[in-house]
């Protein structure tokens, strides 16, 4: 039987029982989106390369501690790959300089996969993110695309913590009603 | 950590600005909390956009090939956990039984031919292990003992339906796969076994 068809939820079953072809499955979803993103956050190919292969040795080694009450497959799978990415960020001793949008389109080659989904896809982030206050997108920019932990941003960005964790819950609320309206 | 020291975190761990200690402490804490996990979803849901929105990269060849491969570390390493502790009640329990026959499994595994299949529930929780000799002599190895009033009972699996085999009490239980059947598995029965499974508890993986 084909594993094409199944959904993320059922693939991670899957690879809970130690299907190898689940987790290839899952790769061949995933893992351009998981490139995509440790190049977003600044990884050179290389480095890009080890975060894909160590978030999918995370999915093999912790599917059985997914639950879907919890987190969507999808929002679980992305979840590690940011953290690998984000771990190995901070473990180098310079950090790297994360791509800006208008960069990001260097390496969107034509291809498959690559084509108008991925443009509009970048165009749909880019409007949400310029919804947002500048202070808002600033919160998310050093937190989620640079990869800084919540006490390091907060001095580099000169905010009490308490007020760090107050814009990222609203650039949150606020990002979440703008891409579920688009 | 109380609910609501979880919950002021939760923004901060669905962009990922825990430290990895941080974020384990939270998502054990957050299994504690049922009420918080609508809220703590639909944040990761919004942070997984910040994700997905950004244009995926090629996959280099050879990727997915070098993905593969670290799933399966050479075997030369040492024994998998699983195998060790099976081979240690092989030995135990060959002390009281006869002297060969726990060794004479333990060479089986020697046999690149030997199969040794994972059982798993149906909810896919692991439930043990068969090692399957070329000459379908098999050794079910579970970990666990039966509920009280209940037996395991060995299935063989061919086109069709199930093939009985025998019941056992314990969680070792050597026996002989007849020709027809493809796989094993193992239920739960009412002593005395059944002529059909009642309650599934292990099963091989899908072919």
């Amino acid at each position: 039987m084909s594993l094409e068809a199944f959904s993320d939820e059922a693939l991670l079953a899957l690879v809970a029982r130690g299907e190898e072809a689940a987790l290839q499955q899952l790769f061949r979803r995933y893992a351009g989106a998981f490139l995509g993103l440790a190049r977003r956050m600044g990884l050179d190919s290389a480095s890009g390369e080890d975060v894909v292969q160590e978030a999918f040795s995370k999915v093999w080694q912790n599917a059985n501690a997914f639950d879907p009450r919890r987190a969507s497959a999808r929002a679980w799978l992305l979840a590690i790959a940011h953290h690998t990415a984000v771990d190995h960020i901070r473990r180098l001793e310079a950090r790297p300089k994360p791509l800006e949008d208008e960069e990001a389109e260097a390496f969107d080659l034509p291809g498959a996969g690559l084509d108008e989904e991925g443009q509009l896809n970048r165009i749909r982030l880019k409007q949400a993110l310029a919804q947002l206050s500048e202070e808002e997108r600033e919160v998310i920019e050093v937190l989620f695309y640079q990869g800084y932990a919540h006490q390091e941003a907060a001095l580099k960005l000169g905010l009490p913590l308490g007020t760090l964790k107050t814009r990222a819950r609203r650039a949150l609320a606020r990002l979440k009603g703008v891409l579920r309206e688009a | 950590m109380r609910p609501e020291e979880v919950r002021e975190l939760l923004p901060l761990y669905a962009l990922g600005a825990l430290n990895p200690e941080e974020r384990a402490r939270l998502e054990a804490a957050l299994s504690r909390y049922p009420e918080l996990w609508a809220e703590a979803r639909a944040l990761q849901e919004t942070a997984a956009d910040l994700a997905s929105l950004v244009p995926p990269a090629p996959v280099p060849p050879g990727l997915e090939e070098k993905v593969m491969a670290r799933l399966r570390p050479p075997r030369r390493h040492g024994l998998p956990v699983w195998l060790v502790r099976a081979a240690a009640v092989l030995l135990l329990l060959g002390l009281g039984y006869t002297g060969g026959w726990s060794a004479l499994w333990l060479l089986a595994l020697r046999d690149p031919q030997a199969q040794v299949v994972t059982l798993a529930s149906p909810k896919g929780e692991v439930v043990g292990r068969v090692i399957l000799r070329r000459d379908r002599a098999a050794l079910v190895l579970l970990n666990r003992w039966p509920p009280q009033g209940q037996v395991f009972q060995a299935w063989g699996l061919a086109q069709g339906s199930p093939l009985p085999l025998p019941t056992f009490r314990t969680p070792i239980k050597s026996l002989r796969l007849p020709p027809e059947a493809q796989a094993l598995a193992v239920s739960l029965e009412p002593p005395g076994g059944s002529p059909a499974p009642t309650t599934l508890l292990g099963l091989p993986p899908a072919p």
